[in-house]
Order: structure tokens, then sequence, then C-alpha cells
């Protein structure tokens, strides 16, 4: 298929597959204290397929391969998003993750780029992984959870966007986040189907985290890919964050523009999950409220399954958007040659 | 569930509001509210834009709000 896409995942299939990026310190951790990638895979429906490839060999029979590949992958992995609190294990697991991901399978073919992980614990280890490997061009982007433990626009996170530009990578946040992160701005939840869901609202906080606190004021060449959360709630949430802004706007001194000018201007979305309404008159009203043709990434979210929004959405478009949401978007986004 | 309307989207194209409104199903729950006094307060005479139309318009000013809470549809004399 003549796509880019912007969400594909990879995860080693347990810490062994790190191991030779680990210091034999570390090692010897996750050997004596019996530390495991857990993932979350219990709690999907049953039978889903919920493993992400782990090997060069199982990326390119589930997804490169065939007719129907995609003309350039961008792979993502969450590994580091769940594991763990402890700031220098976040930090060695990130490296270690990297350098998994350069060995294992961007070295291995020209079709592939990645999000370059950091630590979601540290903004300092963040940078400083950003300098060890950010001018590896088969990074395009800076890969956060959506969870956080501050809002990412906040300024303590300033230094992560700073080190991402001058290395001309932009910045992903995908969905879920460390265990130990509510999942809703409200609090912890019982259920796996709050949590899948949660990840909309949280979305949310952060598109008005980064406007708010003025991050693309102080990085205006910066763009933010949300990933895995949906996109169709956007236009109502930019008709508020306008209005509410023209009573308030004392507060935000550095904004020059209507809040919503700066989402579309500087954030993107992945079309997996689409999650749109059946009918193919509501999914154009949709479209037609958010500027979608503008805005999407095509991403298929592989190994995870959404159901059959993406053919909803290219349905509604013509064929320039059709391309530019497939590739061109993308291409631009990302600096990619195609 | 039901919604008050204020303080109510206001996107650039007001019939976008009448999709938000038509999308959600909600045009039997949405109950007229002024939340006097709060700073991001709108005129109740302007709050609701016209392109919502009159029907729509009597249900969230009134009709809703008298099936809801099971209220006299008329002024008890």
């Amino acid at each position: 298929m003549d796509a880019i896409d912007c969400d594909v995942h990879c995860a080693p299939a347990s810490y062994d597959a790190l191991l030779p990026y680990l210091s034999d310190y570390w090692r010897q951790n996750i050997a004596e204290a019996g530390i495991r990638l857990t993932g979350v895979a219990h709690a999907y429906p049953h039978g889903v397929v919920a493993a992400a490839p782990s090997s060069y060999e199982e990326l390119t029979s589930r997804v490169l391969d065939g007719a129907a590949a995609p003309r350039l992958v961008l792979l993502n992995c969450l590994t580091g998003f769940e594991t763990h609190r402890n700031p220098y294990f976040s930090a060695a697991v990130a490296s270690a993750t990297n350098d998994w991901m350069r060995e294992e399978m961007l070295a291995r073919d020209d079709r592939l780029r990645a999000s370059l992980v950091v630590s979601t614990v540290s903004t300092e280890d963040a940078v400083a992984e950003i300098e060890r490997v950010g001018d590896d061009p088969r990074f395009v982007q800076v890969l956060l959870p959506v969870r956080g433990d501050l809002p990412w626009g906040h300024k303590i996170n300033h230094p992560i966007f700073a080190a991402a530009r001058s290395h001309s990578l932009q910045v992903a946040l995908h969905a879920w986040g460390r265990a130990g992160k509510a999942p809703t701005p409200s609090g912890f939840t019982t259920t796996y189907l709050e949590d899948y869901v949660g990840n909309q609202p949280i979305a949310q906080a952060q598109v008005l985290s980064f406007v708010s606190e003025g991050v693309f004021e102080r990085f205006p060449d910066l763009r933010v890919a949300v990933a895995e959360c949906g996109f169709a709630w956007l236009a109502p949430l930019l008709w508020r964050f306008d209005k509410d802004w023209k009573g308030v706007w004392r507060e935000l001194p550095w904004l020059k523009r209507r809040p919503s000018e700066y989402v579309v201007e500087h954030f993107c979305f992945t079309t997996a999950p689409a999650h749109l309404p059946d009918e193919a008159a509501a999914v154009g009203q949709l479209l037609e409220m958010m500027d979608a043709p503008g805005m999407l990434t095509y991403a298929s979210d592989y190994p995870h399954e959404h159901g059959d929004g993406m053919s909803l959405l290219l349905d509604q478009l013509s064929e320039d958007e059709r391309r530019r949401v497939l590739w061109g978007n993308a291409a631009a986004l990302y600096g990619l040659e195609r | 569930v039901w919604f008050t309307t204020q303080p109510i989207e206001e996107p650039d194209d007001p019939q976008h509001l009448v999709y938000a409104i038509e999308q959600a199903r909600l045009g039997d729950r949405l109950l007229f509210a002024t939340d006097y006094p709060h700073w991001d307060f709108d005129s109740p005479k302007q709050a609701l834009p016209r392109a919502l139309g009159p029907s729509l318009r009597r249900a969230i000013m009134r009709d809703n709000a008298l099936a809801l809470y099971g209220l006299p549809a008329e002024r008890p004399a």
C-alpha cells in the first residue's frame, strides 16, 4: 500500500533481548531480583493478538511482506512505559531499547524508522538519551507516554523539546503510560475498558497543556503526533478552549493567537483507533469540523485491532486528501523521502 | 445522562454545534442553564445559536426539563 504507517509496535519478548545492551549491574539486578516484562496482554479480550513483533523476522512476515505492506513503517516500542518508576533503571532500559531497535530492526531494513524512547521518569536522563542517539536519522521522533507525572507541556519538560528539536526530532504522545499513573484526569479505574477509553481525556489534557504552557511559541518548529488516542473528540475541545481563553487570556501572555490555531498547526493524530460514527454523513461532519485531511497520519497500530474506522474515514476523503492522510502529512512531518 | 448548556461551546460555524448535538443524540438531554454569576456567563438571549432551529431550542429551553423533573407545563393559576 502506498502509505507511511506511523504506528507499528515492536517489543523485546523479554529482558533477555535487552541484556546485551545493559551494564553488568543491571544484568545482575534483573537476574537476581527476577524482574520481568509483564505487559498488559492479560487485560485484552480473549483471542486478541496482543504481542508486538519481537524480531525482524516476525515484523517482516507480519507487516513488511506482501502487496499490502506500507512503503515506510514507523516503529513504536512501549516497553519502557509500563515497567518501573526507578529513574536509574528507566534510563538504562530506554538506552537498551534504542540499541536493540537499531540492531534488531532498523539496521536490517531501509523501510523502517522508529521513535526514540527515553526515560519517562527523569527529564535529565531523557535529554541525555536524545543527545546520545538523536543524530541517528532513523529516529524521527521522541516517544512519550500520554500519561505522565505532570502534563507534558509543563516547563519542567521543556528541555526534552529543546533537545528533540536540536536533533530535528518531533515528539509523539502514545496511548498508555507507566503502571502507577492514573489513567483518567480524576484518578484510578476499576476496569480495562475505562483505561482504554481513558486515553482520550488524557490526550485532551495534553493538548491543552502544550498550548497553554506556550510550548509552540518557544519551539515554533515542534510538532506533536498523538498516537492511538483517537481524534474524533478534537473539535468540541477546541471550541471550548478558544472561547474560555478569551476570558482569561492574561494567564497566558505568550499566546499570540487563538489556542485552536496552535493545535491545528502543531498537532497531528494517527488514524487508529478512529472512533468514528457508523453513518457516512456523520463521519463527513466530524472530518469537516476538525480539518482532518491536514491533521491525520495513517497508522495501522499493528498488532492491535480497532475495527473498520480506517475504511469509514478513507471513504469520506477525496483522492488528494487520501494521499495526504496515507503518506503526505507524515512525509512532511518527519522530513521523510518517499 | 443530561447536561446543562452553560458554558456553551461556540464553534466558528454554529452549524457544527448542531452536528455535535445530533451525533451525541443529545436533542432531548440538554437543559438550559445560565450558570449565573460565573465569569464564563453568556447572555441567555444569545447563548443558544439560531442554527439550533426552533424545535431544538424549545426542547432545550423548556421541554427537556419539564420531562426530566415532571414539572407542570403550564404555570399554576
